[in-house]
Order: structure tokens, then C-alpha cells, then sequence
């Protein structure tokens, strides 16, 4: 049942989905170039389902339940919807240096479909809807990769990305079956109830596992991560930018939600599996990134990593304690948000290098800071950042998931945190080096100076504006880190969690 | 299940046919025949559902499975070659597989159908059939749940379902010669082939390389 008072607190999702409508409806009635429009459109609707983010907050702080409990408005949810709204702007700012205007219109629409499933996923209170938002989210994204559809390789990762997708997906119904038939509902809430009461039998955590392992399909954990490499080498440069941050960093919220509130009586169960699958994840993603030679590759190897990093909060999470106030959710809040946006940067980045040098090869990064001296920068505060240097976002990030994580008693997970992190200086910094501290190639010099005409016109001020944005939050929320943990925090305390 | 002498003769009707019928779909050559026969298994089944007293799981089921289901399998062989099928009868591995999983679900259907009380006791849900003959029969049931329950994943549905059409076709969608052109590698490729760097010139070559083939 719809109640009028609802729609209210959707109005944000409403935009979006307004905007989505509206990009294909102006794509059907136009021609010309219409990159300009499309642009415009979605970054006013973006704009403005922020602003009524803000406008139409729960009163009192608390949570407040919609259509018969489906969807929940909490500190919570408005994080991680304040991140995906400003995620999507800067994808669809990214795409429109790299598509040309039909292909962007699509990119934008689909784009907004997904910013709609993840907006909904994050605030999910039943399996219903927790399974349709996932969908809605991921569907669109399978296409996103495949949408530069006359290169092989951009086919091959989005078939490889939608079988896998597609076969989680089966998982987490089978799982969610499970969870039904064990206690009769699908509200995440009432799930903790019926599963309490039967405590820890072995079909409760078979139902638990199902859940986990399609998850982990969705946040590119090991051993689930196989996709990942390929789909972001094989996907357009924006849509790999956008994959790497926006559904990972929803699938994490609703995990973090999941082992909260509807398996919250496994906890102990959830830590030792979670605290598993984190380590390995950290030690495979960041040995296996050494050896890429493909910056996107890397990239996508390192993605894997950071997700270890996160699901070490939200193992420790787990850990904590009913009725105490979580400490590591705020910490996976925090590094969701300050490892979305140092990712998307670098991968903007590596668009500017893919335009001046036709290569997304590590060795093209070779004396850029010679040719372009801001995005050498912005590239070296990334790489820095996803290190952990303090004093970017990425150390503090990683300063409060050790902190719970020793908190919470995983003194040996922290520690591998460190190991692993030490690890990955080595191929972030490698980065780092080549752009300042060698001379590029010969034939990369002529290639680059040949193109240099192109090269200027195809990374223009808007997409420069992208990288800044990314580099300055990067260094910003790494000085005034306390502030955007001060809201995490808010946001946990106010939450159906 | 009411119990009649109507109800039992449609009963074992429909078993005989069913089994009858999946036999046949495993077993013929022709793979047209065997989705024939799996749209008569789809019908039986949904005979079962109708004497159940499912009356719109039953339409359901034949809308969707023998509808749609079955016709895309159909489409699907349109696209093979079935003039030559190969001569010897293939074995594949999945039967290895098969056959256990067969079996599991014969056990499955054997405690279910017997009945334990632990199992009556783990069958619960929403909605008991006591609450599902008060509401007026499962169409209603369905109606309910959907409607006051569910109304939110229902919407979200039909919004999920319109992403993934547009994702359709823009993947099936004709990849025209300026895309190409346009994106950035190429058109970096095409000027240094035309030894020009003018957007103008790597415009004509795109068009140059869109009539070349007529």
C-alpha cells in the first residue's frame, strides 16, 4: 500500500527516475549533437534529488519505515545516497569526454537506472526489495561495459561480468529462500527474530553462506573475484570508473546492513567467515596486482584489495557486541566513501593518458609529469592515498578500520591489513615514479607530440574539473577526515541497523 | 486437493501425461520435438496447479513457461543449423550430474510428501491456507500481498525490467560508422593513417569508410 505521506521521502528517487525517462525521451525526439543536453539534464536531476535529500530528512533523526516496511529513510541510506549522487555526476561528466553523443545518451539513462537501484539498495529492509534494487542496479551496469559494443574485448567483459552477475544473483534468491523458509518472513528485521530463535542450526548458516557468497560476488571478494580484472579492462574507461566505485560500495552497505540487522544472531559465525574471505582478499589482490602491466588491470586488482579492507570493518562489525553502538560501521561508511572517490579519480586519470597515448599501458604513464603536470598530480595523490600516506583520506580510512579491527579483538587481521598495505606501496608508487621520474619513451614522445592537437581537445576543462574534484576531496577528507566521520557516525547512530 | 472421484482420475491423468511426456522431451532427437513435449509437460503441471485449487499460478504458469519460456527456446533453435544433426546418440558430462540431482530431489519429495509433523511445522509463511480460503483463494491471496506488502519491489519490478529492455537494445542496436569514428582512440588512429588531424578530414574518412562497402 502506497500511504501519500511515503512518496515524500522518495521524491530523490523519483528525480532520478524522472531523469532517466527523460534522457531517453529527449534521445527519441532530437538530433545533432545533444551531449551538452544530456549532461546538463542529469546533472540537474542529480542536483536536485540531493537537495531534496536534505530537504525532506526524517524529523528527530530516527529511522522511518515506507510501503509497509519495504524501504527504510535513515542517516544511513542518505549517506550512501549523498555518495551515489554525486558519483553518478561525475560518471556521466567522465562519459561525455568519451562518447559521442548518442552512445552518451544511452551511457547517461542507464547510468541513472543504475544510481536507482543502488539509491534503493541502500535503504532496503526487505529481501524483496533488497533483491529487486540489486537488479536494478547491476543490470544497467552489465550493458555499461559492453557499450563501446564494436571492440571484442568490451563484449567479451560485459558477457563475462553479466554470467557471473547473473549466477550470484540465482544464489542470493536461492539464499533468500532459505532465509524465508527458516522464518516466514522477508523483512530484514524479522529474520533476526526468526533466526534467533532457531540459533545457530546448520541450515541457518547454509542460508547465511548462500547470502555471503553471492554478496561477495557482488563486492569482488576472493575467491568470487574473477570477473573483475576483466570487466574493467575490457569496459569504456567511465563505466569502469563507475563500476569499480558505485555497486561495490552498495553491495558493501547492504552486506554491512545484512550482518547487522537480519543476521545479526550469527555474528560470531559472520566474523570467522568474513575475517577469512578479508584476508585472503587483501593477500591476493595486492600480490596479483603487482605483476599488471594494464593500468586499468591494476586498477582492478587493487579494487579487490581495498574491498578486503572494507569487509575487515564490516567483519569487525559483526564482532561488536549486540545493543553497542557498532564501532566498525562508521569506519566502512568512511572508506566506502574516501575509496570511491580516489578510484574514480585514477581512473580518470588513466582516461587522460588513454587520450593522449592511445594506451591504457603502464609504461604510457612514463614522464607524464613532463606532458601534464595537474593530472601527474592528481594521479600521484591517488595512488598515494589508495597507499594509505597520511595525510590523504585513504590513511585515516585505513586508521579507523585498524581501530575497530583491534577493537573488536582481530589483532591478526590488522595486522595483515598492514602487511598487505606495505605490499601494495609497491605498485602504487611504481606509478608514481614513472610519471615523475622518468624520461618517456622515444616513440611515445613522437606519438604524444603527434596527437598532441587531439589530446588537448579530447580532455577538456570539464573532465579536468572531475579529476580535481576527486583529488581535492581526496586531500581534503584526509585533513578534515573528522568531520565526514562525524556524519558516518550520526548516520549509524540513526539507523535501522 | 478436493477429494473425488473426478479429482483422482484428473490426478492420475495428469501424472501419467507429465511423466509420460518429460520422458519423451530427454529422449527424442529432434529438438524441436523435445520443446514440444516440454510445453505439454508446462500444461500438465499446470493442470496440478488447477486441481490445487492455484487457479492463477496455474494461468501463470502457462502464460509464462509455455508463453514465453518455451517460444525463446523455439527462436533459439531457429538460429541453429538442425538439418545435420550428428548421427551418434551424445553422452554428455552433465549427466553425471544429473543423476544425482535427480535423486535428490526424489527424497525430497518423498519426505516432503510424507509429511513429518517437523516438516508441516518448517512449511510456514504469510500465508496458511486458512488465511488464503478467508481472503477468497490464492489469485486474492497474491493480490494482497502484492498489493499491500510488496507494492514497492512490484513498481520497482516494472522499473527494473525498463532497464533492462533500453539495455537491450542499445546492445542490439546497429553499430553505425561515426560511433566508431567518434570515439577517440579511433579518430586518433584515423587521423594518423590520413596523415591529417583535422576533425573535418577524419570526418570524411569516416564517411569515405561508411560507403566503401556498398
Amino acid at each position: 500500500m502506497i500511504e501519500p505521506g511515503d512518496l515524500g521521502y522518495v521524491v530523490p528517487e523519483l528525480i532520478v527516475l524522472g531523469t532517466a525517462l527523460t534522457l531517453l525521451l529527449w534521445a527519441a525526439i532530437t538530433r545533432g549533437d545533444r551531449r551538452w543536453m544530456s549532461v546538463s539534464i542529469a546533472l540537474a536531476g542529480n542536483g536536485s534529488a540531493a537537495l531534496m535529500l536534505f530537504m525532506r530528512t526524517p524529523a528527530d533523526g530516527a529511522a522511518v519505515e515506507l510501503f509497509a516496511g519495504q524501504l527504510v529513510v535513515d542517516g544511513y541510506s542518505t549517506f550512501f545516497r549523498t555518495l551515489f549522487l554525486l558519483l553518478a555526476s561525475l560518471a556521466i561528466v567522465f562519459g561525455a569526454q568519451r562518447f559521442p553523443s548518442a552512445p552518451l545518451i544511452d551511457f547517461a539513462a542507464l547510468l541513472q537506472f543504475s544510481l536507482l537501484g543502488m539509491m534503493l539498495l541502500v535503504g532496503a529492509a526487505d529481501w524483496a526489495t533488497a533483491f529487486i534494487a540489486i537488479e536494478t542496479m547491476a543490470i544497467p551496469v552489465y550493458v555499461l561495459v559492453g557499450l563501446t559494443r564494436f571492440r571484442r574485448a568490451s563484449l567479451e567483459a560485459a558477457m563475462k561480468y553479466f554470467a557471473l552477475g547473473a549466477f550470484a544473483s540465482a544464489v542470493l534468491v536461492y539464499g533468500i529462500a532459505w532465509s524465508y523458509g527458516l522464518t516466514g518472513t522477508t523483512s530484514l528485521a524479522e529474520t533476526a527474530d526468526g533466526i534467533a530463535s532457531r540459533g545457530d542450526e546448520p541450515w541457518s548458516l547454509f542460508a547465511l553462506g548462500l547470502i555471503l557468497v553471492a554478496l561477495g560476488f557482488k563486492v569482488a571478494a576472493v575467491p568470487f573475484h574473477a570477473w573483475t580484472p576483466d570487466a574493467y579492462q575490457g569496459a569504456p574507461t567511465p563505466a569502469a570508473a563507475f563500476v569499480s566505485v558505485g555497486p561495490k560500495v552498495a553491495a558493501m552497505a547492504l552486506l554491512a546492513r545484512v550482518v547487522t540487522l537480519a543476521f545479526e544472531p550469527l555474528a560470531a559465525n559472520i566474523t570467522v567467515a568474513l575475517a577469512v574471505i578479508a584476508a585472503a582478499t587483501m593477500i591476493l589482490g595486492n600480490l596479483a596486482a603487482i605483476a599488471q602491466s594494464d593500468v586499468k588491470r591494476m586498477l582492478g586488482y587493487s579494487s579487490i584489495a581495498h574491498t578486503g579492507y572494507m569487509l575487515v570493518g564490516v567483519a569487525a562489525v559483526s564482532q561488536t557486541d549486540a545493543g553497542a553502538d557498532f564501532v566498525g560501521v562508521p569506519s566502512v561508511l568512511f572508506y566506502g566513501f574516501v575509496y570511491a572517490l580516489m578510484t574514480f579519480g585514477a581512473f580518470a586519470v588513466a582516461y587522460v593518458v588513454e587520450a593522449q597515448t592511445d594506451s591504457n599501458d603502464l609504461s604510457a604513464f612514463r614522464g607524464l609529469a613532463r606532458r601534464s603536470m595537474l593530472p601527474a598530480a592528481a594521479m600521484a595523490v591517488f595512488m598515494l592515498s589508495l597507499t594509505g600516506v597520511p595525510p590523504l583520506s585513504g590513511f585515516l580510512g585505513k586508521l579507523y578500520i585498524l581501530q575497530s579491527a583491534v577493537d573488536a579483538g582481530l589483532g591478526w587481521l590488522a595486522v595483515t591489513l598492514v602487511v598487505t598495505s606495505v605490499v601494495s606501496a609497491f605498485y602504487y608508487l611504481r606509478v608514481v615514479v614513472l610519471m615523475f621520474m622518468e624520461d618517456e619513451d622515444a616513440p611515445a614522445a613522437a606519438s604524444a607530440a603527434a596527437d598532441a592537437p587531439a589530446a588537448s581537445g579530447a580532455v577538456a576543462d570539464a573532465h579536468s574539473a572531475v579529476v580535481a574534484v576527486t583529488a581535492g576531496a581526496t586531500v581534503a577528507f584526509g585533513i578534515v577526515g573528522g568531520g565526514l566521520l562525524a556524519w558516518a557516525q550520526a548516520a549509524v547512530a540513526s539507523s535501522l541497523l | 486437493m478436493p477429494d473425488n472421484i473426478e479429482t483422482h482420475l484428473a490426478f492420475w491423468y495428469l501424472a501419467a501425461a507429465s511423466v509420460a511426456a518429460s520422458l519423451l522431451m530427454v529422449s527424442v532427437r529432434n529438438p524441436v520435438h523435445s520443446a514440444i513435449s516440454l510445453v505439454v509437460v508446462i500444461f500438465h503441471v499446470a493442470g496440478f496447479f488447477a486441481i490445487l485449487g492455484s487457479g492463477f499460478l496455474a494461468v501463470a504458469q502457462i502464460a509464462i513457461y509455455a508463453g514465453a519460456i518455451v517460444v525463446l527456446f523455439l527462436f533459439t533453435l531457429m538460429m541453429l543449423d538442425l538439418r545435420h544433426l550428428p548421427e551418434e546418440r551424445v553422452t554428455h558430462r552433465q549427466l553425471w550430474l544429473g543423476i544425482p540431482l535427480a535423486l535428490l530431489l526424489a527424497v525430497e519429495a518423498v519426505v516432503i510428501g510424507a509429511g513429518t509433523p517437523e516438516v508441516r511445522e518448517s512449511i510456514k509463511g504469510a500465508f496458511p491456507p486458512a488465511t488464503v480460503s478467508e481472503l477468497g483463494g490464492s489469485a486474492e491471496a497474491l493480490a494482497v500481498a502484492l498489493f499491500n506488502d510488496y507494492t514497492l519491489p512490484f513498481l520497482g519490478a516494472s522499473v527494473m525490467l525498463t532497464a533492462a529492455t533500453v539495455g537491450a537494445i542499445v546492445l542490439a542496436r546497429r553499430i553505425e560508422e561515426h560511433e566508431r569514428a567518434d570515439f577517440p582512440r579511433q579518430r586518433a588512429q584515423t587521423s594518423a593513417a590520413n596523415g591529417a588531424d583535422s576533425a573535418a578530414q577524419a570526418e570524411q574518412a569516416a564517411q569515405a569508410a561508411q560507403e566503401s562497402p556498398r
